[in-house]
């Protein structure tokens, strides 16, 4: 039995394995801004029922348009409020961060939960064990009225993480190899394992692992407390020792190379942040690499983006931020930020940006001929201190 | 249940940024999304599509984000069904719930089908037909028939709102 069926079998009250079409209530359902106006409008507008059958169960985070990014965004996120107070949501979060960092910083996602979220990036929570599953607003709205949702029981994929990444390769260089290894849609309508040196990983860097899965088309990924995952469907195996620091190219988040295939591509900016990359340890990680590089490259711009208020006090605390920005960057707001192409960075046509974040399709960030490389901290910080790419390995050892 | 109409032809992993680029979504009224489907893809694709229009693309079509304009944007434009090898799962959901047609070819049916054929997708008869040739559809599921039939999953608990459509489909 997996991980997701065990889950899944709990939550029905009978065994149940993958292929099966289970009606099953979730532990938490999650909203933001973008999904939760969706479904409030679904509610309001077509289905014509407003009700929420348990509101302990609903966490509304406001991360996509924060602060609003236009006169729309803010009637819409007022209106969720007014919502939110009418039916009794009591886990709300306005201006605290991206929702999956909030589900885990708060406790909502938690070993064995099942957490049914509005966003595709919901198996990011199985960092902690816990089951996520993204869904559209319609989904949402019918999760929030009739307290259930249909879903298929997912076959499982074992991803086993031999070792852990040597620096400078980190996990984030690690999860684009998972993603290159099984490819964009490699992992459609499944669930993704992970087993191996992974549960004794950092918090912050599972969560990495757990964010790119959504990058394979997986439905959830699980961080497995198990040696081998019984009933797996297949298993991918990948040596965290011997990764090399690596960028997707732009256009594909599968289209993945080692940094020193792409040396010498002139970068004009640099995003730091999101759900993947925005915690502490990546704006620290940053800040070190970029000053024992001299600071960044005149001609490029920098933003950091803190992936929750909590990961921004930490930064705050220690100085890490006061070092950012005496080095000219950006350090905004925390939540989604330029990552998903509305605000705070948008990119133009002849910008070309190394972003820690987890999507660069065309226009995800701007104008569709804008170049974005996904890739780690710390190759983010040798490009802003180089101003073009370049192997981490060549300037820091390692 | 049958489409007909002209192709609009795209690539493999066609992300919903393509469908509705994210810069649009706060920036614009619900109703108001068909004037930019696509555009992520191609910027003049809301001035080329004309109602009952066929999307025809290879793997993983409505890859990435959850957003459900993406369907929305389709559906407004005119889109009347999508016709690719493999379908994104959320994407897949969003359009099921809102009632556009989704069928997934034999194989790519980019190997059939040019920009601009006129071509008819018979969904009873299971068959994508185009000036120069023919491909087999995968059976879809029978409740995401229904569902597309009724115009969504949406609709039919519009109309009977007390109970899940998924559970009243069982006795139905």
């Amino acid at each position: 039995m997996t991980t997701v069926e065990r889950v899944f079998s709990e939550k029905v009250g009978e065994r149940v394995e993958e292929g099966d079409f289970v009606e099953v209530e979730p532990d938490v359902i999650m909203i933001h801004d973008g999904s939760g106006a969706t479904a409030l409008r679904v509610m309001r507008d077509e289905l014509g029922v407003e009700r929420v059958e348990d509101p302990d169960k609903v966490v509304l985070v406001f991360d996509h348009s924060v602060p609003p990014s236009s006169v729309e965004a803010a009637d819409r996120q007022n209106e969720l409020l007014r919502f939110a107070e009418e039916h009794g949501i009591s886990k709300v979060h306005v201006d605290e961060g991206v929702c999956h960092q909030i589900l885990v910083e708060k406790g909502y996602a938690s070993g064995g939960r099942l957490v049914f979220g509005g966003d595709s990036h919901t198996p990011t929570c199985g960092a902690v064990g816990a089951v996520g599953i993204g869904f559209g607003g319609t989904d949402m709205a019918f999760a929030m009225v009739y307290g259930e949702l249909w879903v298929r029981v997912p076959p499982t994929i074992e991803v086993r993480i031999v070792g852990r990444p040597r620096f400078p390769s980190t996990a984030k260089d690690v999860a684009l190899r998972m993603v290159s290894e099984i490819g964009a849609g490699g992992a459609e309508y499944r669930a993704l394992e992970f087993t191996g040196s992974v549960s004794g990983w950092e918090l912050g860097d599972r969560m990495t692992l757990c964010n790119l899965a959504t990058e394979v088309g997986a439905k959830t990924a699980v961080v497995s407390g198990e040696e081998v995952v019984e009933g797996a469907e297949r298993r991918v195996e990948i040596d965290a020792r011997h990764v090399e620091p690596c960028v997707s190219r732009p256009g594909r988040v599968d289209d993945v190379v080692p940094v020193s295939e792409v040396e010498g591509v002139e970068v004009t900016r640099v995003f730091v942040g999101s759900c993947t990359n925005g915690r502490y340890e990546d704006m620290a990680l940053f800040a070190g690499v970029l000053e024992e590089m001299g600071g960044p490259c005149e001609h490029v711009r920098i933003v950091v983006v803190p992936a929750s208020r909590t990961e921004l006090l930490k930064a705050v605390k220690d100085g890490v931020v006061e070092r950012l920005v005496r080095m000219g960057v950006l350090v905004c707001p925390p939540g989604c930020g330029p990552c998903l192409g509305e605000h705070m960075g948008v990119l133009g046509r002849d910008d070309v940006c190394v972003a820690t974040s987890n999507r660069n399709f065309p226009g995800r960030m701007g104008h569709r001929d804008a170049e974005i490389y996904l890739a780690s901290p710390v190759t983010a910080a040798v490009a802003a201190a180089e101003g073009e790419l370049k192997d981490p390995r060549d300037v820091l050892g390692g | 249940m049958r489409f007909s109409g002209r192709a609009h032809v795209f690539g493999d992993d066609v992300d919903t940024d393509q469908i509705i680029p994210g810069r649009y979504l706060r920036r614009v009224g619900y109703d108001e999304l068909g004037k930019y489907a696509m555009t992520g893809a191609d910027p003049e694709f809301p001035e080329k599509v004309r109602e009952g229009d066929v999307i025809v693309a290879g793997r993983n079509f409505g890859c990435g984000s959850s957003r459900e304009q993406a369907v929305m944007a389709l559906q407004q434009a005119g889109v009347s069904c999508v016709v690719a090898e493999s379908f994104a799962r959320i994407f897949y959901r969003n359009a099921l719930n809102r009632g556009l047609p989704l069928l997934e070819a034999e194989g790519d049916p980019r190997e059939v089908v040019s920009d601009g054929d006129r071509v008819e997708v018979d969904v009873d008869g299971l068959v994508l037909r185009s000036p120069s040739g023919e491909m087999g559809l995968r059976k879809p599921p029978s409740f995401a028939v229904r569902a597309w039939k009724a115009g969504g999953l949406l609709r039919l608990a519009s109309e009977r709102p007390d109970e899940p459509p998924w559970r009243a489909g069982d006795r139905g």
